[in-house]
């Protein structure tokens, strides 16, 4: 068996998760120049458009096969109707790729009031790439999931963000194999001290970390902005 | 929106033609001994499971007339009648090398907290409800294990403990969940696959938590059946993590 070093495991981690993020903010530009905004920064997206942004987002998934659902979440504001607005696609096992509606009427028993989960505040206030989770979507997709999201720009005026929604059961399928070359056991771990992915039962997903027991060591992963670290057992 | 199916594809040692009565039998007695349809559980009706399994109706009366034969399922007249499972059998190690396949170490541990939820509150309510006779009879449950021979028979004592702390907590709810939370996970503790097991273990374990109850000591109670339910889970997810890849394994590949 290969000795691995944690060095090594923290490069392999940080090229999947910048390649993640690469492809989100590729599908950022082609989403940009697709909508519209007039003078006052709210947005304008006719059925055309919308019909286009669909097909962007339906390749995309093509394209990430781990990926649950992705798409466009628009700022209330930018959107102007008062109410939300998600383009949003997922991989249905039964009808493909599919558009997947939410409650967005803010006075629904329902309503999905995304503006205030952390995926997409970081992403639209603070305008950086955000990782949030693991957690329950309620409401929204209803999956135990991460997301990953960045900011979306038109004409200087921030609108929406761009996300992708990652089930924890498939990321684990991805990630153990490289978490698993440090035998002793690592994570990768989220900017609140949540284990997002773990190589042992001291590290199990949605867990804190435990600020006790000391014992493991931690390298933080690029892009730097999400504040995600590996963090690995040291005996 | 995405619904798990009843009958998720489980390997068998023999070979499946689909659509055999013999073959669908097959793939329900699966999900019987892992606990994905728990004793007591109804089968949807015959015109719904042949839609299922896509076979003629015909095709899944022979099913049922399969597991009938085994003593798997019992099918009762009347209003409240239906196809209703009546034991689990003991899985094959393929088809626990499946479930470990199918269920990630995040849902394991999802099943760890749920089992951990309804153990806890079952436990509580068992001291303040239990009695001299009720809890001889958890005491006497309690080292059961020691006279099991097999790993199906460890298994199913295990579990008759476990329902019987259900049973003195007096609530018929809590019950149903433990029964389907045991079936789901008494059979891959003691699965060989698993391995490591020490009914002794086990058997020290169920006494304390039978003596706490005997003590009413609430806290010391809850605080035992939650390491008991950690220390099992962590075995389950242990093995899931040992049978998918050797640390090392896949490192290659990427």
């Amino acid at each position: 068996m290969t000795t691995v070093s944690p060095d090594q495991v923290k490069t392999r981690l940080e090229t999947w998760l910048v390649s993640q993020f690469d492809s989100l903010s590729e599908l950022a530009v082609q989403a940009e120049s697709v909508i519209e905004v007039d003078a006052a920064g709210k947005v304008d997206i006719d059925q055309q458009a919308t019909a286009r942004l669909e097909e962007l987002i339906g390749e995309h998934l093509v394209r990430h096969r781990l990926s649950d659902g992705a798409g466009l979440i628009f700022s209330t504001e930018a959107f102007g109707t008062g109410d939300g607005h998600l383009i949003w696609l997922v991989h249905d096992p039964e009808e493909g790729i599919s558009r997947y509606n939410f409650e967005v009427n803010p006075r629904a028993d329902r309503y999905y009031d995304y503006e205030r989960l952390e995926w997409f505040t970081k992403a639209f206030t603070a305008g950086t790439k955000t990782i949030a989770g693991p957690y329950i979507d309620y409401l929204g997709v209803e999956e135990y999931i991460v997301t990953l999201t960045a900011p979306i720009h038109v004409r200087g005026h921030r609108v929406a963000v761009v996300g992708t929604d990652i089930r924890i059961a498939d990321l684990e399928l991805e990630l153990l194999r490289l978490l698993r070359a440090l035998p002793a056991g690592a994570a990768l771990v989220n900017v609140h001290d949540s284990i997002v992915v773990g190589s042992s039962t001291r590290f199990l997903s949605g867990d804190q970390l435990d600020p006790i027991s000391a014992g493991y060591a931690s390298l933080p992963l690029q892009p730097y902005e999400t504040g995600l670290r590996l963090v690995y057992a040291v005996d | 929106m995405t619904q798990q199916p009843i009958f998720p594809q489980v390997l068998t040692d023999r070979p499946i033609t689909y659509g055999s009565a013999p073959a669908i039998a097959e793939r329900i007695t699966s999900s019987i001994s892992l606990g994905m349809l728990a004793v007591g559980e109804r089968l949807p009706n015959e015109q719904e499971l042949a839609a299922q399994f896509g076979v003629a109706v015909a095709t899944l009366r022979k099913t049922l007339a399969i597991l009938r034969d085994r003593g798997l399922v019992e099918t009762r007249r009347g209003r409240s009648g239906g196809t209703f499972v009546v034991r689990a059998p003991f899985p094959e190690p393929a088809a626990v090398e499946a479930y470990f396949a199918e269920h990630s170490v995040a849902e394991l541990r999802d099943l760890g907290d749920e089992h951990t939820a309804v153990s806890v509150a079952i436990v509580k309510l068992a001291c303040k409800r239990s009695h001299a006779v009720s809890v001889d009879r958890v005491m006497d449950l309690a080292s059961r294990i020691g006279d099991a021979e097999t790993p199906a028979e460890r298994a199913s004592a295990d579990s008759r403990f476990h329902i019987e702390l259900a049973v003195v907590a007096q609530s018929p709810r809590l019950l149903r969940s433990e029964l389907r939370l045991q079936s789901e996970v008494s059979p891959l503790l003691w699965s060989e696959l698993v391995g490591d097991v020490q009914p002794e273990t086990a058997i020290a374990d169920h006494l304390a938590i039978a003596a706490a109850i005997a003590k009413d000591d609430l806290n010391q109670a809850e605080e035992l059946v939650e390491d008991h339910i950690r220390q099992n889970i962590y075995r389950l997810i242990d093995a899931k993590l040992n049978l998918g890849t050797k640390p090392g394994d896949g490192w290659d590949r990427s």
